[in-house]
């Protein structure tokens, strides 16, 4: 059973490369959403094994959207994972101290993204 | 028979004639009228027995008569013989005799009393000689004999004198007892000593008019000699006192002719004595200038006045003024004046000395109570004036850049007009050596010109003469061995070149360069002091001085605002407290409170209180005070960085965003890239896969560039502040390789740890971390395949140096400093070829730097190149005083 995991960024363009490279290098089901708050709507349809969150988004930002997440019980054990291209420390400590399961940086690499996502959640059988 | 015996055998002859005689006349009487009746043989008879008798009486008469006289002369000598005696024993003078042998045979009570013998020890025992000291009875013997006239023969002399006696027994024969004149001999005394005295000689004569022997009356000259020495004595201290005297001395007839002048006036005037006889008046003899108020002091005096110390001022013989307190006074007797004294005391010495403690002690004083400068410069020249007789004065100052001396003070007496020459001087600029001050500034020495309207080289000389002025001198006023001014000085009388004058006003003028010195000291301080003042008011920044008890003593009026208290309020107080209120409680960790106490210069960051409670961050920088090696206090200045506090927010968001929007799209294209690269939608040809590598490795690199010029904006602007904690950089060398290994492998550049030994430092792991990756990335890029990176490792008292040593193609000696800059490398082709941002050393170096130590590259022989990191210990670097930038932990 493939993993499924949703993607909520709103840049189209990195929706599609990442959801692309999760799925041709890991094999894994991706949902793509576009907003923070179409994120949560599917988040609670499809209870996805993992959250791939971007940080930058117009209305509702990753943090708000984490919260969010978090505060409905159905999606509040969905381990979610910061994607942002904000790299300075100070944004690390702040997107750490949220209580997400990692923090990872744009561009990433798309052969090792799975990877590090597997890495991230601990899941050793990826 | 004695002469009483003689006297009674003719009294009783006398008698018996006597009575023959009667008894004769007798017959006579009897018989003479009868001469029948008596025997005419008895009348013959009794007549010639009474004629008989008559002349035998009358012969006893005369010899009783004889007889008695010789009794009488008897007695008149006895009677002298007594007188002599009375008077040998009573006379003064000493009374000695002497036979021609010498032997003493008289010797009066007078001479016992001076000579000191007794007349029993003396007479017939001593001779002559022995009254005498040696060889003066020879010496006075041949004075004597030299005395004689020499024309005359010399008298005989018995030939049984003795030789001693011979010159006196001749000097006395030589003369009639009347005309032997006395000669000075000495005496000896019994007991040795020796006197004076004036000795006449005689001769003792026998009855037949031979010289028997010499009689010397000698009165003793001692009290004599005394008393004229006393006179002589006195005689010379009046003479002395006149001769020698420093007071000029005259007497003069009341005629006015010169009777008696002393050295010290004949030196005065140039003229001996005669030449002062044969002047016809007192005045004569005086300087022409002089001679009316000469002659007025001797019309006094005549009269009667008594003239006192009469102020005159005169040239000597010599040219040179001298200053004369005259004292004059006529001696009168009833028949009217007999002289007039007069008398000069030179008091030029004594004028100078009171008048240069004078116009000193009045410089001083106008100097010291004066606060404008050209108004005390003014009084200067007022004094001048006053003190040497002068009626204008001027100051000139030099303008030492465009070298031009020019009039900056005047003064002149008040009176005669002095506008014109007031005028033309105000409108003069002279150059060096120009004219009167000209000359003096460029001479630097006083100048005198006797007449100024008749000196060519004078510029005023023509309004001088419309101005009445005459003389002119000039002095250089000094600083040191420079002149900074020149005092003229101008009188409407003639005065003669005074060396004196000028060495005064020398000296003034030393203490008016003084206070002009001070003075442009004391203005350009008042500058100083305004433009500090201006800048302590204008700048921005805070500043509070604080004194040694650590309590404000000044405070800008920036501080005052930002701490919101009126600077009044806060003079006085603790300064931690006005910067830290009680309230807010800061502890011991307070950076401001641990800068005060340190004593030592400190910076850093800090949160002040307003007076409002308001707090705002400031970045502060203390500097302590020292005087003389004591600390009088220090400076705080701060500066409230809440805006920048603000831009530094914008900046990091604005930074964040741009490299978020930057990062997006590369997000993109790198995912994009990386997949078709890995051909994970499909097969790619040859040609398109290398152009995909291409471009996957552009992105990556401008990925890092992003990433490094974000690092180096954060650590140079501060905003990444690093952790300090106790590492082993040995350990964090091994990480390194290790991390670098692969990139090694891929490189097939061997990575060897040579020599390290335990190097604990206290830094900031990650940063060191960065600089050793980085180091080892560059010197695995740009090394040979096959060829060997070493690191070292090594340990100096001060702290550890880690080395990178490459075989690498090296670094060019002139590059070895610049490749330290941001996107500096050795070639401009490096960073696309060997896919370098050209900001690693320069991140590299900030980082090292923000430790407080340094890095820096060698050439390694003759290939590869050293990189070297020096990271000092902590504890030596806080103990050197320096404070690392953005050091402060957490």
């Amino acid at each position: 059973m493939p993993r499924r995991i949703l993607i909520i960024d709103d840049e189209d363009d990195i929706r599609e490369v990442a959801a692309l490279s999760l799925e041709t290098v890991a094999g894994w089901d991706v949902t793509m959403a576009g907003s923070g708050a179409a994120g949560i709507i599917k988040a609670q349809e499809l209870l996805p094994d993992a959250i791939l969150l971007d940080v930058m988004m117009p209305v509702m930002d990753g943090p708000t959207t984490f919260r969010e997440l978090r505060s409905r019980p159905e999606t509040s054990h969905i381990p979610v994972i910061l994607l942002t291209a904000k790299v300075q420390a100070a944004d690390q400590k702040r997107f750490s101290d949220l209580g997400v399961a990692a923090v990872m940086f744009k561009p990433f690499d798309p052969l090792a993204l799975a990877k590090d996502i597997a890495a991230a959640l601990g899941w050793n059988d990826e | 028979m004695s002469r009483f015996a003689h006297s009674r055998s003719i009294t009783r002859a006398f008698v018996i004639a006597l009575a023959c005689s009667l008894a004769g006349a007798i017959v006579l009487a009897r018989y003479g009228s009868d001469t029948t009746a008596a025997d005419p043989w008895i009348f013959w008879f009794a007549t010639f027995w009474t004629i008989a008798q008559t002349t035998l009486i009358a012969v006893a008469l005369s010899t009783f008569r004889s007889a008695l006289r010789q009794s009488q002369a008897e007695r008149q000598l006895q009677s002298v013989a007594r007188l002599h005696r009375s008077i040998l024993d009573s006379a003064g003078p000493v009374m000695i005799a002497c036979d021609l042998s010498g032997r003493i045979n008289l010797f009066n009570p007078a001479a016992e009393r001076m000579l000191g013998y007794r007349a029993a020890d003396v007479l017939g025992k001593l001779t002559a000689a022995d009254l005498f000291p040696e060889s003066e009875m020879v010496r006075v013997g041949e004075q004597l004999s030299a005395s004689l006239p020499s024309s005359k023969p010399h008298p005989e002399v018995p030939p049984e004198t003795a030789d001693q006696l011979l010159p006196y027994v001749r000097y006395v024969a030589s003369f009639p007892a009347s005309r032997v004149r006395g000669f000075e001999m000495r005496y000896r005394r019994k007991d040795g000593s020796t006197f004076p005295a004036m000795v006449y000689l005689s001769a003792v004569r026998s009855s037949a008019g031979s010289i028997d022997g010499l009689v010397s009356v000698a009165v003793d000259l001692s009290a004599t000699r005394r008393a004229e020495y006393a006179l002589r004595e006195s005689e010379e201290r009046y003479r002395d006192l006149f001769e020698n005297s420093a007071e000029m001395i005259a007497t003069l007839s009341p005629r006015g002719r010169y009777l008696y002048v002393n050295p010290a006036w004949q030196t005065l005037f140039g003229m001996d004595s005669s030449q002062f006889e044969n002047l016809i008046g007192f005045e004569s003899a005086f300087p022409p200038e002089v001679q009316a108020e000469a002659a007025a002091l001797f019309h006094k005096a005549l009269h009667g006045v008594r003239v006192e110390r009469h102020p005159l001022r005169l040239q000597n013989s010599a040219g040179e003024t001298v200053e004369v307190e005259a004292s004059l006074s006529c001696r009168r007797e009833e028949s009217g004046p007999v002289s007039v004294r007069c008398t000069f005391r030179d008091v030029t010495q004594q004028n100078r000395r009171e008048r240069r403690l004078r116009i000193q002690l009045v410089v001083s004083q106008i100097i010291g109570e004066t606060t404008s400068v050209d108004e005390g410069l003014t009084r200067v020249l007022e004094a001048l004036c006053g003190t040497f007789s002068s009626d204008f004065a001027a100051l000139w100052t030099v303008d030492d850049a465009q070298h031009l001396i020019r009039p900056r003070v005047t003064w002149y007496a008040r009176g005669r007009s002095s506008e014109d020459f007031l005028r033309e001087t105000h409108g003069q600029v002279l150059a060096r050596g120009e004219s009167l001050p000209g000359t003096v500034w460029s001479q630097g020495k006083p100048c005198w010109i006797s007449d100024v309207r008749q000196d060519p080289a004078f510029s005023r000389r023509g309004t001088a003469r419309l101005s009445g002025y005459v003389s002119g001198w000039a002095v250089p006023v000094r600083v040191g061995n420079q002149v900074i001014a020149v005092i003229e000085c101008f009188s409407r009388q003639l005065i003669r070149e005074d060396p004196d004058l000028l060495a005064t006003v020398e000296t003034v003028c030393g203490s008016v360069g003084q206070f002009m010195a001070r003075a442009g000291q004391e203005a350009r301080l008042r500058q100083l002091d305004r433009q500090r003042a201006f800048i302590l008011s204008s700048v921005a920044d805070g500043i509070i001085g604080v004194d040694s008890a650590n309590r404000i003593a000044f405070v800008n009026p920036a501080a005052a605002g930002m701490l919101e208290y009126p600077e009044s309020a806060v003079i006085g107080r603790d300064v931690h407290e006005a910067l830290h209120p009680p309230s807010v409680g800061c502890g011991a960790g307070c950076p401001t409170r641990r800068a005060i106490l340190s004593g030592e210069s400190a910076s850093g960051q800090d949160v002040y209180m307003r007076q409002s409670a308001r707090s705002f961050p400031i970045e502060f920088a203390l500097m302590p005070m020292i005087d003389e090696g004591q600390s009088v206090g220090s400076v705080i200045s701060f500066r409230d960085i809440s805006q920048r506090y603000a831009l530094d927010h914008m900046k990091d968001e604005f930074i964040s965003t741009v490299s978020h929007e930057l990062r997006t799209p590369l997000t993109s294209i790198r995912g994009a890239l990386g997949l078709l690269q890995a051909g994970m939608l499909g097969k790619v040809t040859d040609k398109a896969s290398n152009l995909l590598r291409i471009a996957v490795a552009n992105s990556d690199r401008l990925v890092r560039l992003i990433n490094d010029i974000l690092d180096l904006e954060r650590m140079q602007s501060g905003r990444a502040p690093l952790t300090f904690r106790m590492i082993a950089l040995d350990e964090l060398a091994r990480q390194a390789i290790e991390a670098m290994q692969p990139m090694a492998d891929a490189g097939r550049v061997h990575l060897l740890c040579d020599v390290i030994v335990p190097a604990p430092v206290e830094a900031d792991a990650d940063r060191i971390l960065q600089v050793l990756t980085n180091l080892l990335s560059n010197a695995i890029k740009f090394s040979p395949p096959q060829s060997i990176v070493r690191v070292n490792i090594g340990r100096s008292p001060d702290g550890v140096t880690l080395s990178v040593v490459d075989q690498g193609r090296g670094v060019p000696a002139d590059k070895l400093e610049s490749i330290f800059d941001r996107f500096q490398q050795v070639d401009a082709s490096d960073s696309r070829q060997k896919g370098g941002t050209g900001l690693g050393l320069a991140i590299c170096r900030t980082i090292v730097q923000q430790h407080g130590g340094r890095i820096w590259a060698e050439q390694n022989g003759t290939q590869g190149s050293i990189f070297r990191v020096f990271l000092p210990d902590r504890a030596s670097l806080s103990a050197s005083g320096e404070e690392v930038a953005s050091g402060h932990s957490g």
